[in-house]
Formats: structure tokens, C-alpha cells, sequence
């Protein structure tokens, strides 16, 4: 992970932000599911599911689907696959 | 005129652009969406309908309701943008498939029969599966072959299906259905073309590797056709919602993985389209709605999203993360028209998708779905992570790189992306423009306090997350598995036994029609004019034997041979 100051500071500025945005103009939280009214939810739930659907697929990709030769003609993956007329 | 099926315009330019000089062919082609979009405007309106009777079957081409015209309006834009951006585009053939694919896709809107949708459903998936055949990469045919394998199996099992309806009293009216063995039976066609897992590999597997423009096309058809259908045939059908939430993860899944920028996109048309087909699902008024306005500004924005992806391959000849960056500076405007493409779909307040994406989960909220409106919040993490992040830093991005070269852009490209950027900015800023022409009065309102904030911190804090692991996201140098690999691995025996018998005859035919062409243009004075010219559609003598030598008729033939047999044999169980 790469936890640089910049990347500290825009959170930290990000998060305050966030908060001053919605105490001063939403009114009324709905409650989506259970905890989605609680103030700064969101930024919560983007920050969390982003990490999670990362971590989760590469887990899934490397132990399950991805290959580096390829199954269907047992040729190594290349980093550009050949080129060719496309149009 | 009030009685002409829009469809007509379009299959006669289909069949115009083949023998008319480049010039003029590349008028027809835009202007044919064009004049089809006018004659929905101008000359019909719902409830017009055309029908006549045909050996005792009640036929209905032409049927006009507020659902079919949100979608034909829909399609010609999408039609008439995409021949902008294939103005360039010097095969007549991948022209004239492209008008016959948008044609058809029109066709099965305002069928208002079942016979009707068959005939044109089957017409779509022959005439896109040129768009694929004639891509040009190493593996254009062999995906080709596979994708018309695979509509084939999709459009026998809808026949199947209407047959069965009809054998067991139904009529040839396309209604809702109910849970009949028919019914099931349709719907398993149906869910071939909306790509739903486990039936969705084709896609991913096929357009990155159809002709640049021909996949601009394929974005827009072929699912949003199946969603029409589905919100058509089988709203409510509770099922679909499960299917469509599960549809908007695995897209997003799959894209992490993906190196290949056209397939990463190819798996986020199965994400947004599982939202459309979860709407279908819940079947209330705001959630048809809402499928039939996501499905419009879909079409649009993820037009644009392949085009700009179709332009990066066009300028530099690469197609993968691992071969690109590092050349925003030299392709500004490309990156400028991709990123409105990029927010529309991420549903960035003032474009498209925040208008129409956000109904779906609203509609998802009214029915207390709670489990779905997570899920559908999360999927649309994902959407931003890959299309508004990953894809545009990687594939323009990062350090600086000289060594990849980067050509100029065809002007008419640029037009047509800024035509789709326009309407992706138009919808998210005049949402009522799009809400007007909906199948329901609409009760919906976007631009709220609470919307407008609670999207923005959570797309704030989706870069942040991105930022922090920008190096687990690199593309990596592999090929993914799915689900195709079941078939594929199984394609040997199938060929050799089933395929290669089935398509003897035609290879034979092929032969034959080459050689005449052969003789025909040695006995002309002038070999490369005239009618064999005419005959081997503009590329000499030799393209008709490569257009008819190895086409996959074979594998269309054989999948047809496959689903029928298995069909009857589902018959014989049951009856």
C-alpha cells in the first residue's frame, strides 16, 4: 500500500469536507439499509466496497480463472497480443 | 407512412450500401438511422399498428407503444452516431451488417408478434456476427463462429419456445408470459442475448475482438435488445432480479481481472445490464421505467466508452493495459470525450447515468429490497473503479512513454463522440428530456440534496481507495477463464463430428462460386470491373472465396442441429 502524505492529506480533506457538505445541506437521511443513515455513510461504504472488490477478485482471479499460457491454444499470454488489419 | 415498420428504412439501405460507390454508401449509412429517427417522430405514435394474417398465423410488424418507441428512438441515435464514427470504414460488408444489425434490433422493438421477433432476432445475430467475423485479429472468426454458435442456440431455443406456446394454444400476440414451459423456454433465449451468467461468456469473448467500429455497434444492440424483451415479456418475473444483481457483481469482478480494454468494457455492459434486468424483475412502474431510461443512456454512454477505446486502438495498433499509458498528452481530446463517457456510466451528478442508473435503486428502495440496493451500491463502485479510473490511468496515464506511437484520429470519430458526450451530458443535465418518453408518468426526482451528496462522497472515496492500491490494479499479462471454456474445450469433438459434416456442403458451394468468379474475370477484358467485380464485393476475385470459404455457417448449422434435437428430445420427456 502506498500511504504517501498526499494521499493522507486529500482524505483528511476529502472526509472534512464530506462532512461540512452534508450536515450543512442534507436535511433528511433515508435509511437504505441498516446503517446508511448514519452520517458520512458513504464515504465509508465507497472507501470499504472499492478495497473489497479489489482484494476479493484478484484473490478469485489468481487462485481460479487467470492464466499466463493460454488454455485454448497453450501459447504464453503475451503483453499485446499480435497486431493485425482491425479497421 | 403510419403503417411502415421502421425496419424497412433500415434494410434497404443495408442492401443499397452494397453496391453504391464509398462516397455515397457512407451517406446512406447515416442517413438512413436519421431518417428513421424522423419517421418515428413525425409519422407514428402509439397505437399505430400494421397486422395481416399468413397462414393462419397472426402476424403484427409493426406495433407502436411507448416502450417500443423509447427504444427504436434509442436505437436510430445509436445507429446514426455509430455510422458517423464507420464513416471511415472501407469493407461495404461490415457496413451494410452494421445497418442490417441496427435494422433488425428495430425490427424485433416493434414486432408486435412472436413470428415477427423470431424472424428478426435470427436476422440480428447473423449480421452482428459479421461485425466479429470481420474484425481482422488473429482470433476474429474463431470468436465469431462461437458467438453465432452460441445466438444460434439462443434464437433456436426462442422458437422452440414460441412453437411450443403456439402448439399449446397460445397466441402469436408478444405479451407477458406466464410460467409455462414456453415461458421458460423464451426466457432462457432471452437471457443468452442479455448475457446472463452463466450464459453471458459470449460476450466478453467476442466483441474486443469484432472490427473497432463493429464493436461500437454490438454495445448497443444486442443486450438492450433482451432487455426490451424481457421488460416486454417477463416483468415481475421475481427470478430476474436475483439474476440482475448477480449480473452487476460478476461484470465488475471479471473487469479487475481484465487486461484487454474492449473486453474490461465488454464486462461492464454485463454489470449495467444487470441492473436493467434486475428493474424487469421488480416490474413496478418505476423500476420499468427505470430499466427502459438505463438502458437508454447505456446505449449511449457506453457507445462513447468504446468508441474512445476503439480510437486508442485505431492510433497506437494495442489493445491492452500492459502495452499502454503514459500518451494522454498526445490524444487529449480522445481522453476528454472518454472520461463524460466514463462519469455518465459511474453516475457523476450532471451526466446521464446519475438520472437513470439511481432510478433502478430507488425502484429496488420503494420494494424494501434491501439486500439489492447494497448490492447494487456496491456494484456501482466497481463501475467507477474500472471504467473512470482503472482503464483511462492505464491505458493514458502514468509516466510518460515515447516508444508507443500514437497516430492520428479520423475527424469523423471525434464528431461522433462528441455527438454521444452531448447527449451523455444532456440527460444528466435535462433529465426530463429522457423522462417524457417513458412507458410510465414519472415520479422520480434525481437532483436531490441527499443524492447529489451521498454520490459524490461515495465516488470521492472510490479514488481514494483507488489511489491506495493503484499497484494491485495494474494490468497483468494473462487470459481469463469463464465460462466459455465449457464449450470451447468441447469444440474439438463438436467440430469434428457435427460442424465439419454440417458444413461440407457450403465449403463446397464456396469453392465452386470462387472458381467462376475466377474464370468469369479471366474471361473479361477488364478483370477488376464489371460484374465480377460487382460479384466479389469490392475486393477482387479473391474475397468471395474468403468471404464464403471459411465462414461459420458450419458452427450456426450445427448449433440450430444441436438445440433443436435437445429440444425434442425435452418434448418427448414432458409431453
Amino acid at each position: 500500500m502506498i500511504l504517501s502524505r498526499r494521499l493522507l492529506l486529500t482524505t483528511t480533506v476529502a472526509l472534512g469536507l464530506s462532512a461540512v457538505v452534508e450536515l450543512l445541506f442534507v436535511e433528511q437521511r433515508h435509511r437504505f439499509f441498516l446503517g446508511s443513515d448514519i452520517t458520512l455513510f458513504w464515504t465509508a461504504f465507497g472507501f470499504a466496497a472499492c478495497i473489497v472488490i479489489v482484494l476479493v477478485s484478484k484473490w478469485f482471479g489468481h487462485t481460479f480463472v487467470m492464466r499466463h499460457t493460454d488454455p485454448y491454444t497453450g501459447e504464453s499470454v503475451l503483453d499485446e497480443p499480435s497486431e493485425s488489419d482491425h479497421g | 407512412m403510419d403503417s411502415m415498420p421502421p425496419v424497412v428504412i433500415m434494410l434497404i439501405a443495408a442492401a443499397l450500401v452494397v453496391v453504391l460507390p464509398r462516397t455515397l454508401r457512407r451517406a446512406v449509412a447515416v442517413a438512413a438511422p436519421i431518417l428513421m429517427l424522423a419517421h418515428l417522430a413525425f409519422f407514428l405514435e402509439t397505437g399505430d399498428s400494421w397486422s395481416f394474417t399468413w397462414l393462419s398465423l397472426d402476424l403484427e410488424p409493426l406495433r407502436v407503444d411507448k416502450l417500443s418507441l423509447a427504444f427504436g428512438y434509442v436505437f436510430g441515435i445509436a445507429g446514426a452516431l455509430g455510422a458517423i464514427y464507420a464513416w471511415h470504414q472501407e469493407s461495404k460488408l461490415q457496413q451494410a451488417a452494421a445497418l442490417a444489425y441496427a435494422g433488425s434490433s428495430i425490427g424485433v422493438v416493434f414486432a408486435g408478434d412472436l413470428v415477427t421477433l423470431v424472424l428478426f432476432w435470427e436476422l440480428k445475430a447473423v449480421s452482428s456476427a459479421y461485425l466479429v467475423w470481420g474484425g481482422g485479429w488473429p482470433n476474429s472468426q474463431s470468436a465469431s463462429a462461437r458467438y453465432l454458435f452460441v445466438h444460434m442456440v439462443g434464437g433456436s431455443t426462442v422458437l422452440a419456445g414460441v412453437l411450443w406456446h403456439l402448439g399449446t394454444g397460445g397466441s402469436t400476440d408478444f405479451t407477458l408470459f406466464d410460467g409455462t414451459i414456453a415461458g421458460w423456454l423464451i426466457l432462457g433465449g432471452f437471457a443468452i442475448n442479455a448475457a446472463i451468467p452463466p450464459l453471458h461468456a459470449w460476450l466478453a469473448d467476442a466483441y474486443p475482438e469484432a472490427s473497432i467500429t463493429g464493436s461500437v455497434f454490438l454495445s448497443a444492440f444486442t443486450t438492450k435488445t433482451a432487455v426490451y424483451v424481457l421488460a416486454r415479456g417477463f416483468a415481475g418475473w421475481e427470478i430476474l432480479i436475483v439474476l440482475g444483481v448477480i449480473m452487476a457483481l460478476y461484470g465488475v469482478i471479471f473487469a479487475v481481472l481484465e487486461n484487454d480494454i474492449r473486453r474490461l468494457l465488454a464486462y461492464h455492459i454485463i454489470s449495467q445490464v444487470g441492473y436493467m434486468v434486475a428493474a424487469v424483475g421488480m416490474g413496478t412502474e418505476v423500476a420499468i421505467n427505470g430499466a427502459v431510461a438505463h438502458a437508454f443512456a447505456h446505449v449511449i454512454y457506453k457507445g462513447l466508452l468504446f468508441m474512445g477505446a476503439g480510437a486508442v486502438i485505431y492510433a497506437t495498433g494495442r489493445r491492452t493495459l500492459t502495452a499502454l499509458g503514459g500518451i494522454a498528452g498526445r490524444m487529449r481530446i480522445v481522453v476528454a470525450l472518454y472520461m463524460i463517457g466514463a462519469l455518465a456510466i459511474s453516475a457523476f451528478p450532471l451526466f446521464s447515468g446519475f438520472t437513470t442508473k439511481s432510478m433502478i435503486i430507488f425502484a429496488a428502495e420503494e420494494e424494501h429490497i434491501e439486500w439489492a440496493v447494497a448490492l447494487l451500491y456496491l456494484a456501482s463502485v466497481g463501475t467507477f473503479l474500472h471504467t473512470g479510473l482503472k482503464l483511462p490511468y492505464f491505458t493514458w496515464f502514468g509516466p510518460r512513454r515515447d516508444d508507443i506511437p500514437v497516430g492520428p484520429v479520423p475527424k469523423n470519430m471525434i464528431v461522433a463522440m462528441i455527438g454521444a458526450a452531448a447527449l451523455c451530458v444532456g440527460i444528466g443535465v435535462y433529465p426530463q428530456l429522457l423522462y417524457n418518453i417513458l412507458p410510465f408518468a414519472n415520479s422520480y426526482e434525481a437532483y436531490t440534496a441527499e443524492h447529489v451528496v451521498t454520490t459524490l462522497q461515495l465516488l470521492a472515496f472510490t479514488a481514494i481507495a483507488f489511489w491506495l492500491l493503484l499497484h494491485k490494479l495494474r494490468g497483468e499479462a494473462t487470459i481469463t477463464i469463464d465460462t466459455d471454456w465449457l464449450y470451447r474445450k468441447a469444440g474439438k469433438p463438436v467440430r469434428v463430428l457435427i460442424q465439419q459434416p454440417l458444413e461440407w456442403p457450403f465449403t463446397q458451394a464456396a469453392r465452386l462460386a470462387g472458381r467462376i468468379v475466377q474464370i468469369a474475370s479471366r474471361i473479361s477484358l477488364t478483370p477488376e470491373s464489371g460484374w465480377p467485380r460487382l460479384l466479389s464485393l469490392g475486393g477482387g476475385p479473391s474475397t468471395i472465396i474468403s468471404l464464403l470459404g471459411r465462414p461459420p455457417l458450419g458452427a450456426a448449422v450445427a448449433a440450430m442441429f444441436v438445440t433443436f434435437a435437445a429440444i425434442v428430445l425435452l418434448a418427448a420427456v414432458f409431453d
